[in-house]
């Protein structure tokens, strides 16, 4: 009989740790809101609407004339963020934008030390959609994400980075404030 | 014994809390998936069988607190649908046959797909099951396999709303939305001078565009949106630059898997023609064409819908061909080109699609509910089946704007009818028409059911054909409710309470009557004209000349006070929609003209919109050939008004503010009662 139960008990634990294994195994999915920012420097800026996820997001504000400042030299305006990735693995990068036009749809995204790269320039302007952006690896473990000044008019709700391949958000998401590491 | 089965109920009984705590599932039967479930969505899966008739599974949608739900019932070979109401599983929509995995494969993918009232299955590459109901709410999804495979990686895809638009302002060989899966794609702008850099994106005419070109036999192929994209229609300008094929891809998988418009130059060795066609495994088969090309380096406007397993496609909107298939069910948007010396591509622009067809060859049970009366459907029509009054209904109640057409086998007496903007058994518009044997003998009705009272709008002499079997049709357009059999208009109405609903059937003492071939399509939003200014000096700016809209413009009046005008043509119905600043601040009046062959035309339609500083209510009088024939008078919302005057059909309507203000019957002689109104906007 007590080996019996010591044969459950053991066979009871490899079941858990089978499904919990199986469990940690399934897609990773990282939420951000935009306006949850570690730091900010202008001319980014927060600002809010009541169709934004958690009614805020981060912008370039619009300037007079528009459409001056592509390329970014001049003006280096980001938000930061460090996220705790749970799991190493190959990440999707999305964000929920909102461009003004042709000339106000694109941010720098910049991830720890990797070069900068163009997040946006697609054609939906004037709202909120989701914008596919780079495929990168990641380590489990704290990373930097920075978004930065490339053209004013351009807005960011959300953004969110998840190893499943197929799925593609379509409204807002929920946020996943246990990734975000929050300032000192 | 005992003790054998112990462990296993307690490993059974760990299984479960463990699953309920790491996946939220709650019954015992059924693994139920994550993910949000709100609006429309898909379950996705790939399914690892080794025989469709040993697979014995269901998947759930939209499971209720109490049980109720709906079932996709995968077993036997067969796929049906049902809904589940107290445990009892009622049959409905069409049934389909399960395939094995393509050769080389060891799954197949599979997408039950959940729409407002629409599901559907797509099973490997074909849509192979249809069920219509909304009768539940959404609830929670998921799975149960019984025997004979599994599910790989199930998840939810959650569905927004279809949309893309591309006007390509964006600098040569930057980043896009666009991915390309054959051929040459690159960002041009037309314009290279030194002009270039000053481009106003606002302003929605631009130069850039996009260039694509094959290279050798295969086609150049770029694509955007999302794999789960069913019912859309798409459009793109092109340009073509040979009389090599150009088009337009809709449900594209991959490179050698998706549908495609395939439009022919005048001069292209097989002929002009506009063609659907089908790539499967890379081999093209054509599965509709209509005769009629192109001619190379002119601009056009390609459009494309899908939706019910119709593909219909426009050429400068104009409806050219329809075509069936049941080919992949969803899939990506993309552009097509098999000329290596190129196509220019502009303005895509990517939205949702509405159609509903019904030729009542197959039983899809819950599809039409039954009113009033009794119907029956057989050898390939629905018929009335008493002399009784009789009512079917089917659709969706948040249709609006569409057109809705039905053959009709009439009984020598009685009547018959369409029903569109159903909200429910007392909330209605009936268009009715009768020979004989009725009291509106003679005659076409339009009623008004509201509370199960019923009001007559109008009706007119009713014009048949002298055949047995003719088409009838109904509009819904904002309120604009007309009748026409065989295209020959009968009788139309406007009434403001009336802009959307399902549609149906009406039979009275006319057993018998039968109906088919029943089509629903969304009629297109009409193109709007900006205020741009007139365009006329081409010698700084000549790559203007290109591209400028000659049509648009408002054309400035020599002095200050006089009339702007247009320096198109409108034809049909149309709207001249103007925002009003400074309402409540200011005194004075707006004329807005529709209808005007020239500034001197004495018979134009005219609005006068007369405003007073300290109110923000508007006075409203309209006059046409010089005569009032309806006045009224609304309040504005804020102090930028939104005024817009219409011409829909033979009425004249203003909004303000969205809201209805007046109408005014153009083909009464005389100034009506009836006409003149009064509404304040809310």
């Amino acid at each position: 009989m007590k080996n019996t139960r010591n044969s459950l008990t053991v066979i009871a634990l490899v079941v858990a740790v089978a499904l919990l294994t199986a469990s940690s195994a399934t897609a990773a999915k990282i939420v951000i809101e935009a306006e949850h920012y570690r730091t900010i420097s202008p001319s980014m800026a927060k600002a809010t609407s009541q169709v934004a996820s958690g009614s805020a997001y981060i912008h370039i504000p619009l300037k007079r004339p528009h459409a001056t400042t592509e390329g970014g030299a001049s003006d280096t305006g980001n938000t930061q963020y460090k996220i705790n990735v749970p799991q190493a693995g190959s990440y999707v990068f999305w964000g929920r934008a909102h461009w003004y036009d042709g000339c106000g749809n694109s941010f720098f995204l910049k991830i720890d030390d990797k070069p900068s790269i163009v997040f946006g320039n697609d054609g939906t302007y004037q709202r909120w959609h989701w914008v596919k952006g780079v495929r990168v690896t990641l380590t489990a473990g704290p990373h930097t994400i920075r978004i930065q000044n490339r053209e004013d008019g351009a807005k960011l709700d959300q953004f969110m980075l998840t190893t499943n391949r197929r799925y593609v958000p379509v409204r807002p998401e929920k946020e996943t404030k246990q990734y975000l590491i929050p300032a000192k | 014994m005992i003790t054998r089965a112990r462990p296993a109920l307690l490993l059974s009984l760990m299984a479960a809390i463990l699953l309920t705590s790491l996946h939220g599932v709650s019954a015992a039967d059924i693994t139920f998936l994550e993910g949000e479930l709100d609006g429309d969505y898909d379950v996705v899966a790939d399914a690892r069988i080794s025989s469709p008739a040993k697979l014995d599974a269901r998947f759930v949608l939209d499971y209720q607190e109490s049980g109720d739900h709906y079932s996709l019932t995968l077993a036997g070979g067969k796929a049906q649908f049902h809904k589940v109401i107290n445990g009892k599983p009622i049959r409905i929509g069409t049934a389909g046959d399960l395939t094995p995995p393509p050769d080389g494969a060891e799954t197949i993918p599979l997408t039950v797909q959940r729409r407002d009232w629409r599901m559907a299955l797509v099973w490997g590459d074909r849509v192979i099951a249809r069920a219509y109901d909304s009768s539940l709410q959404r609830g929670k999804a998921g799975y149960i396999i019984s025997a004979g495979g599994t599910f790989e990686e199930p998840m939810i895809q959650p569905v927004g709303d279809i949309f893309i638009t591309d006007d390509f302002v964006r600098e040569e060989g930057g980043a896009s939305a666009w991915e390309v899966g054959a051929g040459k794609w690159e960002q041009r702008s037309i314009r290279d001078d030194q002009q270039a850099g000053r481009q106003e994106a606002d302003k929605s005419a631009n130069a850039f565009s996009y260039l694509g070109k094959a290279a050798g036999d295969k086609p150049a192929i770029t694509t955007a949106g999302h794999w789960f994209w069913d019912l859309y229609t798409m459009q793109a300008a092109v340009k073509p630059l040979d009389d090599k094929a150009v088009g337009l891809v809709i449900y594209f998988q991959d490179a050698d898997n998706y549908l495609a418009i395939r439009w022919l130059g005048r001069e292209h060795p097989e002929g002009g023609k506009l063609q659907v066609i089908s790539v499967s495994n890379g081999r093209p088969h054509t599965i509709g064409e209509t005769p009629g090309g192109f001619l190379s380096n002119q601009w056009y406007c390609l459009r494309a819908a899908v939706a019910e397993g119709m593909v219909h496609v426009w050429v400068d909107d104009g409806l050219r061909l329809v075509a069936p298939t049941d080919a992949f069910g969803q899939g990506k948007i993309g552009l097509y080109t098999e000329s290596t010396k190129g196509v220019f591509f502009d303005d895509v622009a990517c939205g949702p699609w509405e159609l509903f067809s019904e030729d009542f060859a197959t039983q899809a049970p819950g599809k039409w509910q039954t009113l009033d009366g009794s119907w029956k459907q057989a050898d390939g029509a629905l018929k009335a089946a008493g002399d009784q009054r009789c009512i079917i209904t089917t659709g969706r109640k948040a249709w609006q704007h569409y057109e809705y057409s039905i053959n009709v086998q009439p009984t020598a007496t009685g009547a018959c009818g369409l029903i569109v903007a159903f909200q429910g058994p007392g909330d209605y518009c009936l268009l009715r028409w009768s020979l004989k044997g009725t009291p509106y003998a003679g005659k076409a009705q339009i009623l008004h059911v509201a509370g199960g009272h019923e009001t007559l709008l109008a009706e007119a002499p009713v014009i048949l054909p002298q055949k047995t079997s003719y088409r009838a049709t109904a509009d819904l357009k904002d309120g604009l409710v007309t009748l026409a059999i065989e295209g020959r208009p009968q009788v139309e109405a406007f009434d403001p309470g009336l802009s959307a609903g399902a549609v149906g059937l009406f039979v009275n003492g006319a057993a018998g009557a039968r109906f088919d071939n029943a089509l629903l399509e969304i009629i297109p939003p009409q193109h709007t004209s900006r205020i741009v200014r007139e365009f006329t000096d081409t010698s700084k700016h000549p790559e203007m000349a290109e591209w400028a809209s000659t049509n648009a413009p408002w054309v400035k009046p020599e002095s200050e006070g006089r009339t702007w005008w247009t320096k198109g043509d409108y034809f049909g119905d149309h709207a001249l929609v103007f925002a009003l600043p400074n309402v409540g601040s200011k005194t004075g009046s707006l004329n807005l003209i529709i209808g005007a062959d020239s500034p001197q035309d004495a018979k134009a339609c005219k609005l006068i919109a007369t405003l007073k500083s300290g109110s923000k209510d508007i006075a409203m009088a309209l006059h046409r050939g010089g005569e009032l024939i309806a006045e009224g008078k609304a309040t504005a919302k804020s102090a930028r008004a939104k005024i817009s005057f219409e011409r829909r059909g033979r009425w004249l309507v203003v909004l303000l503010d969205d809201q209805f203000v007046l109408k005014a019957d153009t083909a009464s002689p005389q100034p009506q009662a009836a006409a003149k109104s009064s509404s304040t906007a809310p």
